[in-house]
């Protein structure tokens, strides 16, 4: 049986970051999974990037409900230079707390790359948003050898814990 | 190889089935997925749902939810401290013969001291031409119990007082996926 779903990397935060580093990320695997849980830190707008890249090469489109109101989308093109995979949240009260993130051909040199992630957002009652998210690092297209996941406000705490998977094909 | 993406139960609905259960759920992995082939035998629905309790536990399930369906149309709806924790919809006995729907359920962190939740991403075809749903879910269970057991029920179009049966071979696989 071939070796796949891998856990090739886990780690939590420090509680003294804002940003948790996967890096030298091996490149003998068709797609990788990403799995964020346990996020109880207020970390208002939380991205990801791609081999450190700050640049202006994220896109997405996301489809999200929540306890307030009716389904709703919007789309960011190319040019976004914060956020790939996850939503900027409402407010400070808010906190990612879960979130599944799949990362196609992500060692392929010849395409962009394009990710889909479900997600799960609360506040202070319940389960304030529930979210699908497709996006795309539209760089010139180059192996993903590093993954940032960022908050733009609060430090990781230490029961922030995070998987990189690889999956493999054959 | 790592002990993760396993198969650690199966649960397959007989002539007359009202939950897919799985008990004595082991504690050592990180994660749990589920995945579901189902229909239910609910006479008045093409389009049903199914609902699921933890540890047969009946209180604390808070869920939102989007889905579309039937061409254009979209809904979105959410509910606090209910009985049963929301997944989604799956095929009703009106629904085209022979047809199962999917639904996949990843559960993070099941057997921490954290306060439970899941995704739930469910669809179907149910006539084979112009009737069909997908939705997510999220679902808070508000409880930090370790997650040690899991039934399946179909709603028959009620999240409080589901009835009725799985249809025959309606099916749920539980893998426990592990971080190390």
């Amino acid at each position: 049986m071939p070796g796949t779903y891998e856990p090739l990397a886990t780690t939590t935060g420090t509680g003294s970051s804002t940003t948790v580093t996967f890096t030298t990320i091996p490149q003998t695997y068709t797609d990788l999974v990403l799995v964020c849980s346990d996020i109880n830190a207020q970390t208002t707008d939380i991205g990801v990037r791609f081999n450190n890249d700050s640049g202006s090469n994220y896109g997405r489109v996301v489809a999200f409900a929540d306890l307030s109101g009716g389904p709703q989308t919007f789309r960011n093109a190319p040019g976004n230079a914060v956020y790939t995979t996850y939503r900027d949240l409402a407010s400070t009260s808010d906190k990612l707390v879960f979130a599944v993130t799949h990362i196609m051909s992500y060692s392929n040199t010849t395409t962009v790359k394009p990710c889909f992630t479900r997600t799960q957002t609360v506040g202070g009652v319940g389960p304030i948003t529930t979210m699908m998210i497709g996006s795309t690092w539209f760089a010139t297209p180059a192996a993903i050898t590093r993954i940032d996941i960022f908050s733009t406000l609060n430090n990781f705490s230490t029961t922030c814990k995070f998987t990189l998977y690889g999956i493999k094909a054959a | 190889m790592a002990n993760t993406y396993k198969l650690i139960a199966t649960a397959t609905a007989g002539a007359s089935t009202s939950s897919l259960d799985f008990t004595a759920i082991p504690g050592t992995y990180t994660d749990l997925l589920l995945k579901v082939s189902g229909r239910t035998t609910d006479t008045s629905q093409i389009r049903d749902y199914f609902l699921l309790r933890f540890n047969s536990s009946a209180t604390g399930y808070s869920r939102t939810w989007l889905a579309g369906y039937d061409g254009s149309n979209v809904t979105s709806g959410a509910g606090i401290t209910e009985t049963y924790g929301f997944c989604g919809g799956i095929n009703g006995f009106l629904s085209l013969a022979n047809t199962f729907g999917n639904a996949e359920i990843y559960i993070p962190s099941y057997a921490s001291s954290v306060q439970k939740m899941y995704n739930a991403d469910c669809s179907g075809g149910y006539n084979g031409t112009t009737t069909y749903l997908m939705n997510i879910a999220n679902v808070i269970w508000d409880n930090t119990a370790a997650i040690t057991s899991i039934s399946l029920f179909p709603a028959n179009g009620s999240v409080s007082s589901p009835s009725g049966n799985w249809a025959q071979n309606s099916t749920a696989y539980l893998y426990g996926i592990k971080n190390s």
